[in-house]
C-alpha cells in the first residue's frame, strides 16, 4: 500500500482539475505499466441500452482517445459502470472509438461516484498485487480532490471574470481617453516621475511641432519649455517627484513655450498630479492662447482709446463748468489730484483710482444749475441762496446716472458732501453707507476749498484745511482718509499750485 | 536492410569510411548514417563530419562511455550504422529545465516530428539526450502526453563516464550540449528493457527532491538514512570518502506498483547529504537501496529477449542495437557485464550486436508500455527493420 504514497501526494498537490486527472493517470500508468488511461467524470446513471454518453476528462496514451478530451463519446454502459475489475480480452473495448484491437484488458477504477478511470492495455501487465483492491483508497481521495479542485476553478473563474471586467472597463476607458485626447484642440501632455514624456497627443504634435516618436520619453523642460524658464521647471519638478506638489500644481497659469523651429508662444498650462504604481505623473492640458493675447491686446487698445475719449469728455465738462464760475477755476483739478494722491497713499488699485479721479474732476457737475451770479458773488449767502448751492450733487448726480461709467462716478458726484456722522446733504448717509470714493472726495473737496480763494473769502491756507479735517476726524471724515492726506501734505508736500499739464 | 548496415571500424580513418559510405551510396542513393563514437575518440567527430559533408551523407551520432562490439567493451573506433533511407532527425541543443521554455521546446520537437508519422502505426521515436540533461523523465511524460502510442520509445544517454560536461551529440555541422537528438525509425517495433532487479522488502521515502537530487529520505538528510540502510542491509559502511567508489554498488530502486522498479544510481554526494542520481526521482517516490546480487543475469537476458523475440520473431542473423548501462557495468563489475554480453551474443544466435556503453536508457519492460527513464538496464533492438 505504501508504494501509492507518492500517488496520493500528487493528488494532493493539485489545485486544478486538468492537471490533476493527468497526473493521476500519468502515475497510475507508471505504477502499473498500463499503457493507457482514460478518465470519465459525471457518467450518466445506467439507463436503457447498452451505450452511454460521457465525457471523456483526460487521457493519457492512446492518441486517438486524446484528441476525444473534453468530448462526449459513446461508451459501453458496462465499461464504465461496475465495481473495481480487471477484465482480459474483454469485447467491450472494441467499442471505443480507437483503433480496433489496440486493447486486450482494462483496469477499472470507481472514482467515489465521480466518474471511473479505465486503465487499457494490449495484454496485461505482470504485476503480483491484487490491482482492483490496491487503488481503493487513492480513488477516495480522487474523489475529494476533484470536487476541491472544481470549487478552486470555480472560485478562480469568478476572480478571473471580476478581473476581466475590470480590464475591459480599464479597455474601454482608456480608448475614451485616447479618442478625447486624439480629438481634443489642446494639447495633452503625461510626464512620468523622471519628467520624460510618456504621452503626446495630436495636439501636442501640430502646437510644437515635435512628432509623437520625437516627443516620447524626451524631457518635457528641454523640448518646450525656454531656456530661461527651465531652472525654476526643474525646481518645481524635483519637488513634485517626492510630494505631488507644486507651485503650478492644481492652477491654470500662462506662460511662454518653445516650438520646435525655435519660435515661442504663449500657453496657458492647467496642471494636474497623479500617482500611479507608487511614482508621481504630471498630465498638463496646454492651450494655445496666442489667439486670446491678440483679442485681449486689441481689446486694451480700444479700452485705452474710449477711455482717452472719455477723459476729453469729463475735461470738457469740468473745463466748462469752470469758465462759468472762475473762482472755482481749477478746483476740480486740485481736488481730483489731491484725492488721487490720497487714494495712492492708502494703496488703492490703479484702476480705481482713475475713476476716483474722473469723478473728482466733475465733482461740482451740478454747479451748472446754480446762477452764475450766486456762484460768484462775494458775500454771505443767503438761506435760500445756499438752498440753490446745497442742490448741486443731486443735480450732478442727475446729469450723470445714465452714463455707464465703469466706476461709480455718480455716487461720487452725489455723495461728496455727505458726512460720516450723517450731517452730510444731500441723504445725510452715515458711515458705510458713503461710498469710499465719496469719503475720500469730501476731504480732498474741503481741504481744496479752505486752502484756495473763494469770492466771499481769502485763501485761509493749508493748515487751516489740515486743521478743519483734523478737528472732525472720525466724526465727519474718514479718519484713515484724514490721516493719508496730513501724510501726503505734510510729509509728502503735496503741491496745490496747478497742474503743470 | 542488408546484414551489412552496421559497420564497426576499430579506428577513425577517413579513407575507409569513406570508401565503406560510398559503397552503401550506390546502394541506397537516400540513405544516412548514425555514429557511436567512444568517449577516447571524441575528437574524431569532425573528421566523421567533414567525410559525410563530403559524400553528402546525412549524419547524426552520440559519444559514449564506450562502444560494445562482438560482446566486448571497446574504448576505440566508431560504429557506423546505416539508414537505408534517412529518416527524420532534429537535434536540439541546450534544454531548458524551466517549465515554460521547455514547453516551447515540445511543442517545436512535436510540431516537427508528428507529420513525418501520420502514415506509419509503427513508429520508434529513438532518442539520445546528453546525460547532463537533468528533466528527461519529464519530457518522456510530456512526449508522451502529446505523441502517446503513435510512436514506440526507445533511447539511451550519451556523454561522458565521468559526467563531466562534454558536447556528446552531433550530425553533420554541429556538436552540442546538454541536447537531445530525436530520430523517427519507420517502420519500427520498439525496444525492449530489461534490467533484472528483484525488490528487497524495506522501503523508505523520497520526502524532498529536486530534479534529480534527493534531499530528504524519510523527512533526513538523505545520505544519513542511505548510510544506514547500507549498514543495516549490507553491513557496508558508506562514508563521504569511500562514497563514489561503494554508492555504484548500491543504486536505489524507485518501486512502482507492480513490482517493477526503476534504477537510480547515485553519483554524487552534495554537501547537505543530498543524493545526485542519473535520471529524475519524483518526490514522495518510494524508494529501496539494491545490490549487486540483487540482479539476476539469466533472468535479463532471457526476460530481454523474449521480448526481442515477441517483437521482431527469430534474431538470428538480425543486426541488433544494444545499450549497456554503464552504471550496471560498475555496479556488476566488468567481469560480470563483459559475461552478460556475451550471454545475450549466444543467445541470439549469430545476431550483431552494436551498441554502446550508456549513461540512462530509455524504454518500457512491455510494448506499448509507459516510456521510462531507467538506470542499469540492457535496452535492446533490431536495427533496421524491414
Amino acid at each position: 500500500m505504501s508504494v501509492l504514497y507518492d500517488v496520493t501526494m500528487v493528488i494532493g498537490g493539485e489545485v486544478a482539475v486538468k492537471p490533476l486527472l493527468t497526473k493521476t493517470l500519468q502515475r497510475l500508468l507508471y505504477h502499473t505499466s498500463f499503457p493507457t488511461g482514460l478518465l470519465f467524470l459525471d457518467i450518466p446513471a445506467a439507463v436503457q441500452g447498452e451505450t452511454v454518453a460521457a465525457q471523456l476528462a483526460a487521457a493519457v496514451g492512446d492518441y486517438e482517445l486524446g484528441e476525444c478530451v473534453g468530448k462526449v463519446i459513446d461508451a459501453p454502459a458496462a465499461l464504465l459502470h461496475g465495481q473495481a475489475e480487471l477484465q482480459e480480452h474483454s469485447p467491450l473495448l472494441a467499442q471505443l472509438p480507437c483503433s480496433p484491437g489496440t486493447y486486450q484488458t482494462f483496469l477499472r477504477l470507481p472514482i467515489d461516484g465521480m466518474g471511473v478511470i479505465l486503465l487499457l492495455a494490449p495484454e496485461t501487465p505482470h504485476t503480483e498485487l491484487p490491482l482492483t483492491n490496491v487503488f481503493q483508497p487513492v480513488m477516495a481521495n480522487l474523489a475529494k480532490a476533484i470536487v476541491l479542485c472544481r470549487n478552486n476553478e470555480a472560485y478562480t473563474a469568478d476572480l478571473i471574470s471580476e478581473r476581466d471586467v475590470a480590464r475591459r472597463a480599464r479597455a474601454v476607458s482608456e480608448e475614451r481617453f485616447h479618442h478625447l485626447a486624439a480629438a481634443a484642440q489642446d494639447a495633452i501632455i503625461m510626464l512620468d516621475d523622471d519628467g520624460r514624456i510618456e504621452y503626446w497627443n495630436p495636439s501636442a504634435e501640430r502646437l510644437f511641432g515635435y512628432g509623437r516618436e520625437e516627443a516620447m520619453g524626451a524631457q518635457m523642460h528641454d523640448l518646450i519649455a525656454p531656456a530661461s524658464y527651465r531652472a525654476d521647471f526643474a525646481r518645481g519638478f524635483e519637488a513634485f517627484r517626492s510630494s505631488g506638489q507644486g507651485p503650478i500644481v492644481g492652477k491654470v497659469v500662462e506662460l511662454e513655450a518653445l516650438r520646435k523651429d525655435g519660435s515661442t508662444l504663449p500657453i496657458e498650462l492647467s496642471v494636474s498630479a497623479m500617482h500611479l504604481n507608487g511614482r508621481w505623473h504630471a498630465a498638463g492640458i496646454i492651450r494655445d492662447i496666442s489667439g486670446r493675447k491678440a483679442d485681449e491686446a486689441a481689446l486694451a487698445h480700444s479700452a485705452g482709446q474710449l477711455q482717452r475719449a472719455l477723459q476729453g469728455v469729463i475735461q470738457a465738462i469740468a473745463t466748462t463748468i469752470e469758465k462759468r464760475d472762475p473762482y472755482t477755476a481749477g478746483h476740480q483739478q486740485t481736488t481730483a489730484r489731491l484725492a488721487t494722491a490720497i487714494a495712492t497713499e492708502m494703496g488703492w488699485a490703479p484702476d480705481r483710482i482713475e475713476g476716483l479721479r474722473l469723478g473728482a474732476m466733475i465733482h461740482d457737475i451740478g454747479k451748472i444749475y446754480v446762477p452764475a451770479e450766486i456762484l460768484s458773488r462775494p458775500g454771505a449767502l443767503t438761506e435760500s441762496e445756499f438752498k440753490i448751492i446745497k442742490a448741486h450733487p443731486s443735480v450732478g448726480y442727475d446729469i450723470v446716472k445714465d452714463v455707464e461709467f465703469p466706476w461709480p462716478v455718480a455716487a461720487m458726484i452725489l455723495q461728496h458732501h455727505e458726512r460720516l456722522d450723517g450731517s452730510g446733504y444731500p441723504a445725510g448717509l452715515v458711515g458705510d453707507e458713503i461710498i469710499p470714493e465719496a469719503r475720500i472726495l469730501s476731504v480732498a473737496d474741503v481741504v481744496e476749498a479752505i486752502t484756495s480763494h473763494r469770492p466771499y473769502r481769502p485763501a485761509l491756507g493749508v493748515e487751516v484745511g489740515l486743521a478743519e479735517i483734523l478737528k472732525f476726524r472720525g466724526t465727519l471724515f474718514e479718519p484713515a482718509v484724514v490721516d493719508a492726506c496730513v501724510r501726503i501734505i505734510r510729509e509728502h508736500h503735496f503741491s496745490f499750485a496747478p497742474n503743470p499739464e | 536492410m542488408s546484414a551489412m548496415a552496421m559497420q564497426y571500424f576499430d579506428r577513425v580513418d577517413a579513407a575507409t569510411i569513406a570508401a565503406v559510405l560510398q559503397q552503401w551510396r550506390e546502394a541506397y542513393a537516400a540513405m544516412g548514417v548514425l555514429a557511436l563514437l567512444p568517449e577516447g575518440e571524441k575528437e574524431q567527430v569532425g573528421t566523421l563530419q567533414r567525410v559525410c559533408t563530403q559524400l553528402d551523407v546525412p549524419l547524426v551520432g552520440a559519444v559514449f562511455p564506450a562502444l560494445v562490439e562482438q560482446g566486448v567493451f571497446r574504448s576505440n573506433g566508431v560504429w557506423l550504422l546505416r539508414f537505408d533511407a534517412m529518416p527524420y532527425a532534429a537535434l536540439y541543443e541546450n534544454v531548458p529545465t524551466d517549465p515554460t521554455s521547455l514547453t516551447a521546446l515540445l511543442d517545436t520537437f512535436t510540431d516537427g516530428i508528428k507529420p513525418h508519422i501520420n502514415t506509419h502505426k509503427d513508429s520508434t521515436l529513438f532518442l539520445l539526450f546528453d546525460a547532463m540533461v537533468p528533466n528527461i523523465g519529464t519530457m518522456l511524460d510530456e512526449l508522451y502526453l502529446r505523441l502517446a502510442n503513435r510512436v514506440h520509445y526507445m533511447g539511451a544517454n550519451a556523454g561522458s563516464e565521468t559526467f563531466q560536461p562534454m558536447p556528446c551529440l552531433f550530425d553533420g555541422t554541429r556538436i552540442v550540449s546538454n541536447g537531445v537528438l530525436a530520430l523517427l525509425l519507420k517502420p519500427h517495433r520498439g525496444a525492449i528493457l530489461e534490467h533484472g532487479y528483484s525488490v528487497p522488502q524495506r522501503m523508505i521515502t523520497a520526502t524532498s527532491t529536486v530534479g534529480n537530487r534527493i534531499q530528504q529520505i524519510d523527512w533526513r538528510p538523505a545520505f544519513e538514512v542511505y548510510q544506514e540502510m547500507a549498514r543495516a542491509q549490507y553491513g557496508v559502511e558508506v562514508t563521504r570518502e569511500n562514497f563514489y567508489q561503494v554508492a555504484v554498488h548500491f543504486p536505489v530502486g524507485i518501486v512502482r506498483a507492480n513490482g517493477v522498479i526503476l534504477v537510480r544510481i547515485p553519483v554524487a554526494l552534495e554537501e547537505d547529504g543530498s543524493l545526485f542520481c542519473v535520471g529524475e526521482v519524483a518526490p514522495n517516490s518510494m524508494l529501496t537501496l539494491l545490490q549487486a546480487p540483487a540482479v539476476d543475469s539469466v533472468h535479463t537476458l532471457d526476460t530481454l529477449l523474449s521480448g526481442l523475440n515477441g517483437l521482431y520473431g527469430d534474431l538470428s542473423m538480425r543486426d541488433l542495437l544494444l545499450f549497456y548501462c554503464a552504471g550496471r557495468r560498475l555496479h556488476l563489475g566488468v567481469a560480470a557485464a563483459g559475461e552478460e554480453l556475451r550471454g545475450l551474443e549466444q543467445r541470439t544466435a549469430g545476431a550483431r550486436i552494436a551498441g554502446a556503453l550508456s549513461l540512462g536508457e530509455i524504454g518500457s519492460t512491455t510494448q506499448w508500455g509507459y516510456p521510462l527513464f531507467h538506470n542499469a538496464t540492457l535496452v535492446a533492438s533490431v536495427w533496421g527493420e524491414n
